[in-house]
């Protein structure tokens, strides 16, 4: 067959069609969302965005890749251009969450939320520092969990907020309890609060009195057995707490859950119950299938950079992909702790 | 390069230096070095009495090692050679499953402690230390019980990581009696 041959010609105003041919990169935009005690100055030399990806030396995981030209615009934004892929990767960097809330609204952002999960609660957003305690950890949440989760007993106390502990008037179903719950809620207890939480814990309860009966049950937790509470966390129908899956319009191009497990704790809610399932190369949506240190999210942006295919105006699906199983081959590189990322259960790579 | 010391000097030539497109040239390398036995067999296992006949014995006799190169292998033109072809892989698998079995039975005797991940960077939550010998069980789940939700296998897997060092060994025991990779976990109300 005989190769086609490319014409070029100017387009006059008369025209009501474009026949130019435009060499500018595709401009895709990220935003990068930093969780409370994961901002950059607080994070692990080797972790931090971008400069881990402009000096991979700095990086364990990405020390054998070479360094990519990434251009600084200021603290909170730089861009890459990948002259392979004819695309330009614009990322703005944020601790805000009105600024989350309006990136997952954004049918063109990339939305990559890297913090704490908060056993499921959601993204967790804050300007303090690491090791505070305070109202933040729950003021702070953009819910997006189950309706009932477990946590430690101790957890209000250990971080100083007050939480909405569910009592036992109220019925828990397996059904509507996150995974690590479902497989308690048979064997769930009643028991006094006071009891469960302790003296101190009990003023940081919202809902039951100190003599109320609530749910409880007991677990292992680094070879030791605690007491754990079962708390409110519906991720929508929460009116008093706008901040809530359930109250955004998620239309964001790429969602990366990049918190601990997210996968087990929040994926069938985003997905399933919210309704933000995959359509082409839209509504795609990662998370993470183990406790994270972050390090998925920076080689995971590294490798998008670094994909070596042209993708402009063409499915994100190649670059997103690419990105995903290079990322998860430097985690398990990296160690047996390290979490993979996936967009379903049982993805491969 | 064909002998292991050749291929352990590529290796260390890379060390600390090497980038991961000279890993990844290595490891290309060598994968096709693993593949072209089974490949050239494959190619001549439907050539019927004389050399069909000597590259089936061939496969045969190498084993798992010939299963790289035979997954490579387009169809067959007879249904005697595909389900001939599709039994030597079933049979690779299982051969290779069944030493994979036994480096993990072997390793539940191991009870070296693996490196705390809190000494590692910061982390929302850390995961439990363990031994080699409890990450070989979580392991021997896996590989024995494939059919289990993969979120369902992961919390229980991290529930018994979670157990006191005792538990754990008394699960372990349990399991290498009954031959059961999936047994209840005992709850602390049981202890």
């Amino acid at each position: 067959m005989t190769k086609p041959t490319l014409h070029f010609a100017r387009t006059t105003s008369s025209l009501s069609h474009v026949n130019t041919l435009d060499l500018r990169p595709e401009v895709r935009k990220i935003l990068l969302c930093e969780g409370v005690e994961f901002h950059n100055e607080e994070k692990h030399p080797s972790l931090i965005i971008p400069e881990c990806l402009i000096d991979t030396k700095q990086s364990t995981a990405l020390r054998r890749y070479p360094s990519l030209t990434v251009n600084v615009i200021d603290n909170d934004h730089f861009n890459y251009t990948s002259q392979a892929q004819g695309v330009r990767y614009e990322v703005e960097r944020t601790t805000d969450r009105a600024r989350f809330e309006a990136g997952l609204v954004d049918p063109e952002l990339f939305v990559l939320y890297a913090g704490h999960a908060r056993f499921g609660n959601g993204p967790c957003f804050a300007d303090v520092p690491r090791d505070s305690k305070g109202e933040f950890w729950r003021t702070g949440l953009f819910r997006m969990g189950y309706p009932f989760i477990a946590m430690p007993s101790n957890e209000m106390v250990k971080h100083g907020y007050t939480a909405p502990v569910v009592p036992a008037t109220v019925t828990v179903t397996a059904a509507d309890s996150e995974p690590f719950l479902r497989q308690k809620v048979s064997k769930l207890n009643q028991k006094k609060l006071v009891d469960v939480v302790g003296e101190e814990g009990v003023p940081l309860v919202s809902g039951p009195g100190r003599d109320d009966l609530v749910w409880t049950f007991r677990g292992f937790q680094h070879g030791e057995t605690h007491d754990f509470i079962i708390v409110f966390a519906d991720f929508q129908g929460t009116p008093e707490f706008p901040h809530e899956l359930g109250a955004v319009d998620v239309q964001c191009r790429v969602f990366f859950h990049c918190g601990c497990s997210t996968l087990p704790l929040n994926r069938e809610i985003v997905v399933d119950r919210k309704g933000f399932a995959r359509d082409g190369d839209r509504k795609i949506s990662l998370y993470t299938s183990d406790l994270s240190n972050m390090e998925d999210a920076l080689t995971l942006l590294y490798h998008l950079f670094s994909f070596d295919k042209p993708s402009r105006f063409r499915d994100w699906g190649p670059a997103i992909e690419y990105a995903r199983t290079k990322a998860n081959k430097d985690m398990s590189a990296a160690g047996i702790n390290h979490s993979q990322i996936k967009e379903f259960k049982g993805q491969a790579g | 390069m064909t002998s292991r010391e050749e291929w352990r000097a590529a290796l260390q030539a890379l060390g600390d230096e090497g980038t991961s497109d000279d890993l990844q040239a290595l490891a290309s390398a060598m994968r096709q070095r693993v593949e072209a036995p089974g490949q050239a067999l494959g190619d001549c296992l439907d050539a019927g009495p004389g050399l069909g006949q000597a590259a089936r014995v061939t496969i045969i006799e190498m084993g798992p090692a010939a299963l790289e190169g035979l997954l490579l292998a387009s169809d067959y033109e007879t249904p005697d050679d595909r389900a001939w072809f599709l039994d030597r892989l079933l049979e690779g698998e299982l051969q290779t499953r069944a030493r994979v079995r036994a480096r993990l039975l072997q390793a539940l005797n191991d009870k070296a402690w693996l490196k705390d991940a809190q000494a590692g960077p910061y982390m929302e939550s850390y995961p439990p230390r363990r031994r080699v010998c409890d990450q070989a069980y979580v392991l021997m789940r896996a590989l024995t019980h494939p059919e289990e939700d993969q979120v369902g296998f992961g919390i229980e897997s991290e529930q018994f990581l979670h157990m006191p060092v005792e538990l754990k060994d008394q699960v372990i025991e349990q399991a290498r009696t009954v031959h059961r990779w999936n047994l209840s976990l005992p709850e602390p109300e049981d202890v």
